[in-house]
């Protein structure tokens, strides 16, 4: 009986944390759930309408758009930057290269940046008319004009932005899973006679499984939540151009007041999220 | 012996040489963004919109955009507020989950608590709901705890961050039981324990997550956006969203001003603990 009555003054340890999670991550959850089911009337009973808002939301075609343009984002995301970064870190990993921390770190600063003021620096440094990247383009003998003022590079350039933003992250994710292979397996190699290439081929490669699995999931969700820069910078457009799947969700409740269309929104792109997390961790065998 | 070294390194070198080549690029990609954001801040407008910046020369030096934002326009665009807001939620959110972080960690990963198993599944569970698509609901929530547009709302949302919380659970949970023994043969209470002997072990994760937690608060910018209804309310980032629209007083020279203001906090934590930083963000990681 007091072991039992011992066991839960333990309780008393969780419950605040709990309370926090329960309360904003939780019940917001069942709250979303809720909101994208019902018809919300702030001063009365709130009246159950099922799947209405979903069939609404689902009949638009800007929604598909959206996903769509998320799915663009992602082919160009997913690759750029898992290349890019495995590139930087077997770079800082190679034999004889010194100042590893260094660069690790340098890499790292936007991770740790306002990404809402950098993509301002960003919009800026893009300018044609007093950014740098107007006067490369210049240097290069290109036209000037404006990549954001554009609707076929407007996205990837958000892409780039948000590659440059969180590249470190996966920069400190695959060194990590660098520096745990044994330096022995690619003597052994050596002494047999592998080239670099086969080296990385078959022993790096294979050893970095858990840092790709790592990336490819957190590559994903990034993807998915990709908002800020669109939020700051385009406003998705020019047209709709960058309009992806959150930045339309959260329109519906900011600009059309629509929250239970953007409810059910948040459930669908969940969902879909969801469903596509689950390949690469039946590819990579989680 | 020596000329054999000499010239497998001597055969190395264009290699090594290309090596760095390719990461110095990488490092001005990278670093570039920050010196020109600063450079543009100390100088005239006019040299701004020549393009003065690209070249990192701020000359001629002017503090044209700082007497602007921090005497000139005080009164409508109050930029030392939004900077103590962003201060006020930062710290009342790390606060909250470090207290109540260090104590759910150490019971969940040390004590037999009745029906652990369920409650560290409800924790961990919310890593698979990224943040943003729990924007609208979180929301909802707010509005019916009547928390829209206090610090308690912003604080609390902001606290409620699983990857700290799991930081310290794991831990925690690789103390070795031999420490709290000592205590045990004292007859000191759990809290007692805890407090004396676990919580100085556990330093270096409470530091990480404490770090983690200083540079996602402080850069959080759609969820305070949402729960702030009056710029009385603003963090700088969300004032800097304010700064652009009021087009009125506000192009983009000045706007590099406040963005430099947002960004040099985390950027000073970071250079202060770079490791512990990093090791924070990839949930322990070795980095």
């Amino acid at each position: 009986m007091r072991s039992l009555l011992r066991r839960s003054s333990y309780l008393l340890y969780v419950v605040p944390a709990l309370a926090v999670f329960l309360l904003f991550r939780h019940y917001a959850i069942i709250e979303g759930l809720r909101m994208s089911l019902i018809d919300f009337n702030p001063r009365g009973p709130s009246e159950f309408v099922g799947f209405e808002h979903y069939i609404r939301v689902l009949q638009r075609p800007r929604l598909f758009e959206s996903f769509v343009r998320t799915g663009y984002f992602l082919v160009l995301y997913l690759p750029v930057s898992i290349a890019s970064s495995l590139l930087v870190a077997l770079l800082i990993h190679a034999r004889g290269i010194r100042g590893t921390l260094f660069f690790k770190v340098s890499f790292f600063v936007p991770v740790i940046s306002t990404f809402a003021a950098m993509a301002y620096v960003w919009e800026s440094i893009l300018n044609p008319d007093f950014g740098p990247i107007g006067a490369l383009f210049t240097a290069l003998g290109f036209e000037k004009f404006f990549l954001l003022g554009s609707t076929t590079w407007a996205l990837p350039t958000i892409v780039g932005i948000s590659v440059w933003k969180n590249m470190g992250f996966y920069v400190i994710v695959f060194s990590a899973n660098l520096e745990m292979i044994d330096p022995a397996y690619h003597e052994a190699a050596r002494c047999d006679g592998a080239n670099a290439w086969q080296q990385f081929r078959y022993i790096t490669v294979p050893f970095l499984h858990a840092a790709f699995t790592v990336s490819i999931l957190i590559g994903l969700v990034d993807a998915f939540q990709a908002f800020t820069p669109i939020f700051i910078i385009t406003a998705g457009g020019p047209g709709t151009s960058t309009e992806t799947i959150m930045y339309y969700v959260f329109n519906l409740a900011y600009v059309l007041s629509k929250w239970e269309w953007a409810a059910a929104g948040s459930v669908i792109v969940f969902l879909v999220l969801a469903a596509i997390a689950a390949v690469p961790g039946k590819l990579l065998k989680l | 012996m020596s000329t054999a070294v000499t010239t497998v390194r001597r055969r190395r070198e264009p290699w090594r040489a290309v090596v760095y080549g390719l990461l110095a690029l990488g490092l001005v990609i990278f670093i570039y963004p920050y010196l020109w954001m600063v450079s543009g801040t100390l100088m005239t407008n006019e040299a701004f919109y020549r393009g003065d910046s690209n070249y990192l020369l701020p000359s001629p030096f002017s503090i044209y955009v700082w007497k602007y934002l921090f005497v000139e326009i005080r009164d409508v665009f109050p930029i030392a507020r939004y900077t103590m807001n962003s201060l006020i939620t930062t710290a009342g959110a790390v606060l909250i989950y470090l207290v109540t972080g260090v104590l759910a960690g150490y019971a969940l990963a040390r004590k037999p608590v009745p029906f652990k198993g369920v409650v560290v599944w409800l924790l961990f569970a919310t890593f698979m709901f990224p943040g943003i698509t729990l924007l609208i609901p979180t929301f909802f929530v707010v509005y019916r705890l009547g928390l829209i547009n206090t610090y308690l709302g912003i604080i609390l949302v902001l606290a409620a961050e699983p990857l700290p919380f799991v930081l310290l659970y794991r831990f925690f949970r690789d103390i070795p039981v031999e420490y709290e023994y000592a205590g045990r043969v004292d007859g000191a209470a759990d809290l007692r324990i805890l407090w004396s002997i676990l919580i100085p072990l556990a330093m270096p994760a409470i530091v990480a997550a404490g770090l983690l937690g200083i540079i996602m608060s402080w850069n959080a910018f759609i969820f305070p956006f949402m729960l702030a209804t009056s710029t009385d309310l603003y963090t700088l980032p969300v004032s800097l969203l304010y700064f652009q629209n009021v087009q009125l007083w506000s192009t983009a020279h000045e706007r590099i001003g406040v963005a430099v203001v947002a960004t040099l906090p985390p950027i000073i934590v970071f250079i202060v603990a770079q490791r512990k930083v990093m090791s924070g963000f990839t949930g322990g990681l070795k980095t």
